[in-house]
């Protein structure tokens, strides 16, 4: 959730919204120096969020997806948004607790425009994802890397499917005729799909990143500055997301290469982070040759649990943080341990999220071992005993049995472990788990018992409680994109 | 109706010049002047998201009168000078960011803020140490690593700029630091690699807007540059799409009809370049496609236009010596010119610089001073169609044949249409020196 939870730190809040998507440069004025942008977005190499769970289908299965490419329009043609050429995507796994890939599953993306002479993304109607009448054809392999460096290449000219451009475009079922079958098996077992989908995620944009308010009663109340009530606004409604999700074997992914199923073992958790990266440059050749791309691969953006680089990584320090690696994290953990929005938190919320005793905000450096444990996975089963080394890692205890998949789009249990449900977040990231909730819950001290487990905190969160559109009962799980025909500027948004 | 349209650019600068906003509220104080004011009306009903950041960050700033809203205003009335080049923004900007940097003067994003304004105004000095201070405090922080590298390319450092501009690319290779790439390879005449590089900078940029439609435009110039007409009108084109409106979109393709030899039409353009974004560049571009199209006294009136915008930029604080020393040169030449072009060039010993310097004193007569300066200019290999005209005319001047058709060989090579008004001068001296200008592509 990298753009809108950047925002959740709403102290800096207002600076990104300056620098990173605004003021993207310099003035332009009478002038003879260049004025190319400062900070750019980067919005193809931006990993927005990264989910696992159990397959609720295959219980000898696990799903990781990672999404890129945030608040997608569905009508964006006719240059639909598509993954990077020139970008390198990687989903790291650690099976053995040492904070260290030792399964990287690499992805690249090619594109071929089947008629240079066309601006069009398609010249007829679309039934096949290999279509003849689709222009522009994205292809990618994934090759899986192993810690001793050995690789495997598991599928090579994997088609992504066409953009679901609009009923014209796409006459059949755009889930049975392109999404479906552009699903590609992996060698060894399990399956990948790269395309678009519907952003699973889902959170009130506009009021969270606006000082961390809430639109409804009887949070909008509270908060210092004063604002009339009104229902929340899911700020990823209607909008798409590009996906890169993968079902595996169990088997493939642990140390042991079994499914686990004693609970307080490391062996039984993994933990994954997804990044990108793009390959070095060299400004000058050294003796006068030509300038060329070296092969080297600087990483560009990396993300695990969806709090840590949004919201506790100051955005002086975020493109430190997105170059290095998980297993350099305690050069953060200051940042990462003394969280600077639960200080706002208090700031914002005086009466409501403050230890009323003492006026002092759940703070401090060595006073948070709440999220230490989130950091060591002691919160998904591992006795102190057995933690983990802290690491911006989402893991999963694969002992923990899978959820049902009728309960894809349950009402209930959207709180994770919050609701005493070990399936949920922390352990691993559902579609549905309310991590905004969740997040702002823990942030004001929930874990730590009373005071801050006390009155309000118990009961914060956006409002919005669930996505606009039902996940999928099978994979990919995510919900079919939205047509860019079906895409509704005009729609009020207070409507219910 | 042109006459009428020149007229509504001069009330509107006085305007700027004079009545800096009116403010909307009180949230300032009473006591704040209306050039200091951070509070500007803006059209409730507008649908620019700049204008949109401005209302929210003045909600914001009347509501709490944080640091953080005041950073986030400084950054919104940035942008809001690069779409309008109105630089009456930078007083307020500066007042914003001197409140802001009370509290907070070691943080990294008011630093890179700070250093931002201060490269808008090309003080670049000051610009260099605002961006140090700001990669000390975030180490392997891009943005901060971008005002040095500007700073120093700027003030002519080019080895320093060099170093920093690998460290930007090795921190991230993103836009950013790949349009840095490309410049510093185009300074050194590597068409080719700069191509490349400004070619994955869009890439690298897809889907951002603004951004990606700047590094657009680059690549046409470049393209352009490399002789490349038909591929710079698409880059320019591609730049229109990525980001509708823009106006330096605009003035790129009036200088791909500059190179085609159709000046009257890029008059037209410019024309519609100067209604959003009244800077002296693109004033001047306009004047110069009027006098070539045989309209000398819309020129006229274009040219007069230059010195009203300077003397805004200068009240604002931006220093545009280096900006108008070529225009002077070429339209004021003399003792003046080059007092002016010197002053610029011992602030920036940029190629641009003393090229700047080396015109001004050939056009008061002084080719023999001119020379080294010169020199100092091409002391990277630049293959700049102007900057090596210019080379071209001191150095035949100064009798050295064979010199001025080595330089006057890249000018027709590169773009010898790079300006409008110097395409006689152009084909003038290239057949002193037994070379023909091609003809433009139709």
């Amino acid at each position: 959730m990298r753009i809108r939870g950047k925002l959740l730190a709403a102290g800096t809040a207002v600076a990104t919204m300056g620098l990173a998507g605004i003021s993207g440069g310099l003035p332009a004025t009478a002038s003879s120096h260049r004025e190319a942008p400062l900070i750019s977005q980067d919005p193809v190499a931006d990993n927005t969020d990264v989910y696992m769970f159990r397959d609720p289908v295959d219980p000898t299965k696990v799903d990781i997806i990672a999404n890129f490419i945030g608040l997608e329009q569905p009508a964006s043609g006719p240059n639909f948004v598509r993954f990077g050429d020139d970008v390198l995507y990687e989903i790291h796994v650690d099976n053995d607790g040492d904070v260290q890939s030792d399964i990287t599953y690499q992805f690249r993306f090619r594109t071929t425009v089947r008629n240079p002479n066309t601006f069009l993304y398609n010249t007829q109607q679309m039934t096949t994802p290999g279509d003849a009448d689709r222009n522009v054809v994205q292809t990618y392999s994934v090759r899986q890397v192993n810690e001793n460096g050995s690789s495997t290449m598991l599928v090579t000219d994997a088609l992504t499917p066409p953009e679901n451009v609009g009923p014209r475009s796409v006459p059949l079922d755009y889930e049975a005729s392109l999404a479906q079958p552009s699903i590609a098996n992996l060698a060894g077992g399990g399956k990948v799909f790269a395309g678009a989908r519907k952003d699973a995620f889902y959170v009130d944009l506009g009021s969270v990143f606006d000082l961390l308010g809430v639109r409804p009663a009887p949070f909008n109340e509270l908060h210092a500055i004063d604002l009339p009530a009104e229902p929340a606004r899911d700020g990823l409604a209607g909008k798409n997301v590009h996906t890169i999700s993968l079902q595996l074997p169990i088997a493939s992914v642990t140390k042991n290469g079994n499914v686990p199923t004693v609970v307080d073992a490391k062996d039984s958790v993994i933990g994954v982070y997804a990044s990108t990266s793009r390959q070095k440059v060299r400004v000058l050749s050294p003796a006068g040759a030509p300038p060329r791309t070296a092969g080297k691969w600087v990483q560009v953006s990396r993300l695990g649990i969806p709090l840590v680089n949004e919201v506790l990584i100051p955005l002086g320090l975020k493109d430190k943080w997105n170059a290095t690696d998980p297993a350099d994290d305690a050069q953060f953990f200051g940042n990462i341990l003394d969280p600077e929005p639960a200080k706002l938190i208090s700031a914002l919320y005086d009466e409501a999220y403050v230890d009323k005793a003492t006026k002092v905000p759940p703070g401090g450096a060595t006073n948070r071992p709440d999220l230490l444990k989130l950091l060591t996975g002691q919160l998904i089963g591992l006795s102190a005993a057995n933690a983990l080394p802290p690491a911006d890692l989402l893991r999963l205890n694969l002992a923990v049995a899978a959820d049902t998949v009728g309960n894809m789009n349950a009402a209930t249990g959207r709180l994770g472990a919050l609701d005493g449900d070990a399936k949920g977040f922390p352990n691993g990231r559902r579609l549905r788990d309310d991590v905004v909730d969740i997040e702002l819950r823990v942030l004001s001290g929930l874990l730590l018992g009373p005071p801050y487990a006390d009155g309000a905190n118990p009961l914060l969160g956006d409002a919005v409680n669930a996505s606009d559109r039902p996940y999928l009962s099978v994979f990919p799980y995510q919900a079919t994109p939205i047509s860019g025909f079906d895409q509704n500027d005009q729609a009020d948004p207070l409507a219910p | 109706m042109h006459s009428r349209r020149r007229l509504a650019i001069v009330a509107g600068l006085a305007m700027l010049a004079v009545a800096p906003g009116c403010s909307r509220g009180d949230g300032g104080g009473g006591a704040v002047s209306a050039a200091t004011s951070p509070f500007v009306a803006v059209d409730p009903a507008s649908t620019s998201p700049t204008d949109q950041a401005i209302a929210k960050a003045q909600d914001r700033l009347r509501l709490d009168g944080s640091d953080s809203a005041r950073l986030a205003l400084a950054q919104a009335f940035l942008q809001k000078v690069r779409e309008t080049g109105d630089p009456s923004f930078y007083t307020r900007v500066d007042a914003l960011l001197t409140e802001t940097a009370r509290d907070r003067e070691d943080d990294p994003l008011v630093l890179v803020a700070q250093g931002a304004l201060a490269l808008a105004r090309h003080q670049f000095a000051d610009a260099l140490e605002l961006g140090r201070k700001a990669t000390a405090a975030a180490p392997g922080n891009v943005s901060a690593l971008a005002v040095v590298v500007d700073a120093l390319n700027e003030l002519g450092r080019y080895d320093e700029a060099l170093d920093a501009t690998q460290a930007m690319a090795d921190a991230r290779p993103n836009l950013a630091s790949l349009a840095r790439v490309s410049y510093a390879r185009e300074l050194r005449g590597d068409l080719p690699g700069a191509v490349g590089a400004m070619t994955q900078a869009v890439t690298a940029g897809a889907g951002s807007g603004e951004n990606v439609a700047y590094v657009q435009v680059q690549l046409g110039n470049l393209l352009l540059t490399s002789g490349d007409v038909a591929g710079a009108e698409a880059s320019y084109a591609a730049a229109e799409e990525s980001f509708p409106g823009f106006p330096l979109a605009k003035a790129g393709r009036a200088r791909a009809l500059v190179a085609r030899d159709e000046p009257g039409a890029a008059a037209d353009l410019l024309a519609e370049v100067v209604q959003v974004l009244p800077t002296a560049e693109h004033v001047i571009a306009q004047g110069d496609a009027l006098a070539a199209a045989g309209r000398p006294r819309e020129a006229t009136e274009a040219y007069a236009l230059v010195d009203a915008i300077a003397k805004l930029y200068r009240a604002n604080g931006v220093n545009v010596d280096l900006e108008l020393a070529l225009f002077t040169a070429d339209h004021k030449p003399g003792g003046a010119a080059v007092k002016q072009a010197r002053q610029a060039a011992e602030q920036r010993r940029s190629v641009a610089g003393h090229d700047a310097l080396a015109w001004s004193l050939f056009t008061a007569g002084k080719p023999a001073e001119a020379w080294p300066e010169a020199e100092r200019a091409l002391r990277l290999g630049t293959r700049d169609p102007q900057i090596r005209f210019h080379a071209a005319s001191i150095a035949l001047a100064r009798g050295q044949r064979t010199v001025a058709a080595r330089h006057m060989a890249v000018v027709l090579e590169t773009n010898p249409r790079f300006s409008a008004v110097l395409t006689p001068d152009v084909t003038r001296l290239a057949g002193r020196l037994d070379l023909t200008v091609p003809p433009p592509l139709q």
